[in-house]
């Protein structure tokens, strides 16, 4: 039977694989219909709302409701065995007045647990075995609001809970055929099957050919912020790595001819969803290690000036939820070139060497691609020190992952009026020029007015003498090029001294 | 073309200045009750950035970065305390049965100083090719009210928004010598 089951299973815990639960046999409503723009009906469901893809629910849409619908129930379904039905979405508490969900839905209706749980919405075809598999569709219209309620309520509780207030139903059947799993595939189930070992929060996993997606608000429900001996004052908020900012790690790992070296800032991504730093604070390794400095919970961990919590070592708190041999076979993290972190140990549980490289070895590793692992330690840098592999655009693009906490400018950037002139006088000139004033009247008693005209920054590089005068000053000391700057206002005119700035 | 690729350059730093640190940085008000009337303060703001948001929301960070280098420190310290009053009038702390509180004392970096982050943030962003961060500052400030501030409602200028609020009540003992332990419980 469990031989059956997992003919159909995305890899999961299989917690609500349940023998079909009849239903109430209820009167079909004429023209009570439920159609998709994703597929026809018995067509086939496009990639992109599976496991080999984004994992994205399809936009649903429904016609002709019976009159005293009070509520909607939908559950899409397959059956991987004669007897037996699987749950891949299971949506209740829907409006009556609602008569469609949009691609990806997360805004209507209460979300149950599927069948390969634990995480609560829509668990994507994610065969893994042989054929073409029927999914359907089924929305049920009720006449009473469902009445259930829970954190884990599933397909047999759903359906038990509305066999007697079903005024009718409409389905929609579609299937979809996975082909030979591919090295990605097989790299996606490793990264889906890894955070079932989070004891301390549980990320959301989709793939598509080229990376899996981790998606989380990055808070551990392990305790945060304690411990640290240094001065800290943020407060761990949660972040937004969802939809197209969730944290791509390649699933086609593999050595490069060089390696890349990690910046200060994330390079990977711990099992719970918490982003993994490098050991150095912001600005650089210039600037001193975080843990050396105190600045780490006991956690190893630590939210940023953005309020992000994040670890710059071991992940020792979300470790501790297993047995530390666990760790030996299963990764802690996924680096950001697709490479797994994993424990203190190799898989025979010897203590893993870390070549001098990156930090990490070539030993056979299950559950983690080849080619390649790191293995954290307790002496810096903790995780690695470099990419083996190419790097996800997540390395280059780290800091506007944390972006859509700020608000976007009022204005897009504008360029007019903004120029730079060519070198006159030995000087570059930056201007800008107004063309009307503005006036602050908020109160209507106060203002600032500035008039309309040029404003102008004109600036050159200090060279020879000048040049050895200016370094030679104990602030610019460590400094290589100085320039000497000029503010000035239309036509020349300044009331402001020249400047030098060294760098 | 060089011309133009140092006007790219100067432009994309400037759009890029959010984008930069890993840890970024953001406006937070901490509020510490020290007791019954007595509100300490510290805002973590960016004040270029505020200040704009305050006097020309529709002028670009890099057009008002560059105006307000450029002009004469006297119109800027006008414009500087202009945006103050502004802040000022914005506060608004009530206890909690809606009665105004006293407004606090800040303590405002002078003109001078304002500008010249303003002018340091434009010559490393000519002069360099990653934007350089702008440092937040620290601006202290005390309420001390003739009211109890146990319970209060706040509102703050939108331009410090986005903002984190943080506030708690310490507790303090006095430790009037070396002998007497003091028993900690959190």
């Amino acid at each position: 039977m469990v031989v059956l089951w997992l003919t159909a299973c995305g890899g999961g815990s299989g917690s609500d694989l349940s023998p079909v639960t009849p239903v109430t046999p209820v009167v079909p409503v004429a023209g009570f219909t439920l159609s998709s723009p994703a597929s026809a009906e018995n067509g086939t469901l496009p990639v992109e709302y599976t496991c080999d893809g984004f994992s994205a629910s399809p936009a649903l849409s429904w016609r002709n409701a019976p009159a005293g619908t009070q509520e909607f129930a939908l559950v899409m379904s397959t059956i991987p065995s004669a007897g037996v039905v699987k749950f891949n979405w299971v949506l209740y508490k829907i409006p009556s007045s609602v008569s469609d969900l949009a691609k990806d839905n997360y805004a209507v209706g209460s979300p149950g647990v599927g069948s390969d749980g634990p995480l609560l919405g829509y668990q994507a075809p994610c065969s893994q075995g042989p054929g073409a598999k029927t999914y359907t569709f089924t929305l049920y219209a009720l006449s009473k609001p469902i009445g259930l309620s829970g954190s884990s309520i599933g397909g047999t509780e759903v359906l038990s809970a509305i066999s007697a207030s079903t005024l009718s139903q409409a389905s929609l059947n579609v299937s979809y055929t996975r082909t030979a799993p591919s090295s990605a595939a097989a790299n996606c189930t490793y990264v889906r099957n890894s955070v079932t070992g989070s004891t301390t929060g549980t990320p959301a996993i989709s793939c598509d050919a080229s990376f899996a997606y981790i998606a989380s608000s990055a808070l551990p429900s392990h305790s945060m912020m304690s411990g640290i001996t240094a001065t800290n004052l943020q407060v761990p908020i949660a972040q937004n790595f969802w939809g197209n900012n969730a944290w791509r790690i390649p699933l086609n790992p593999v050595v490069a001819s060089t390696t890349t070296s990690a910046v200060d800032g994330p390079i990977g991504v711990a099992i719970n969803g918490v982003p993994i730093f490098n050991p150095c604070k912001q600005g650089g390794c210039q600037n001193g290690d975080t843990k050396v400095l105190g600045e780490l919970d006991s956690c190893n961990g630590h939210a940023g000036r953005a309020d992000d919590y994040h670890y710059h070592a071991a992940p020792v708190c979300m470790m501790a939820g297993k047995a530390s041999n666990y760790w030996d076979t299963h990764p802690v993290g996924w680096a950001l070139d697709g490479f797994a972190i994993m424990g203190y140990n190799n898989p025979d549980g010897t203590i893993a060497t870390r070549d001098a490289v990156c930090g990490g070895n070539t030993v056979s590793t299950p559950n983690a691609p080849a080619g390649y692992s790191y293995h954290v330690t307790d002496k810096s840098p903790y995780v690695l020190s470099c990419f083996m592999g190419t790097p996800s655009p997540d390395l280059a693009g780290q800091g506007a992952k944390y972006s859509p906490i700020r608000q976007p400018p009022v204005t897009p950037f504008a360029v007019s009026g903004l120029s730079l002139t060519g070198t006159v006088d030995g000087m570059q000139t930056l201007q800008f020029t107004s063309s009307q004033s503005f006036t602050t009247t908020a109160t209507g008693s106060d203002s600032v007015v500035n008039k309309a005209g040029s404003y102008q920054i004109r600036y050159s590089p200090l060279s020879g003498v000048d040049l050895v005068a200016a370094l030679a000053l104990n602030a610019n000391k460590g400094k290589s090029s100085c320039w000497r700057f000029e503010f000035l206002t239309t036509a020349g005119a300044s009331s402001q001294s020249a400047q030098i700035y060294c760098r | 073309m060089r011309r133009l690729t140092a006007l790219v350059c100067v432009l994309w730093v400037f759009a890029v200045a959010s984008l930069q640190a890993h840890e970024l940085h953001e406006h937070k008000l901490q509020l510490v009750l020290r007791d019954d009337r007595h509100l300490s303060l510290s805002l973590w703001l960016d004040l270029p950035h505020a200040m704009r948001k305050t006097l020309e929301p529709s002028s670009s960070s890099a057009s008002f970065e560059m105006k307000y280098s450029a002009m004469p420190l006297s119109l800027f310290e006008k414009a500087w305390g202009q945006c103050i009053s502004l802040w000022l009038e914005q506060w608004q702390l009530k206890n909690s049965v809606g009665i105004a509180l006293s407004s606090p004392v800040w303590r405002w970096p002078d003109g001078a100083t304002l500008q010249n982050q303003i002018k340091l943030q434009m010559m490393a962003n000519l002069t360099g090719t990653a934007h350089a961060h702008t440092a937040l500052t620290v601006v202290a400030g005390e309420v001390v009210s003739s009211a109890s501030l146990r319970s209060a409602s706040l509102q703050m200028p939108p331009s410090w928004q986005p903002l984190m609020v943080v506030h708690y009540k310490p507790s303090q003992q006095w430790n009037p010598s070396s002998e007497k332990t003091v028993v900690l419980k959190f």
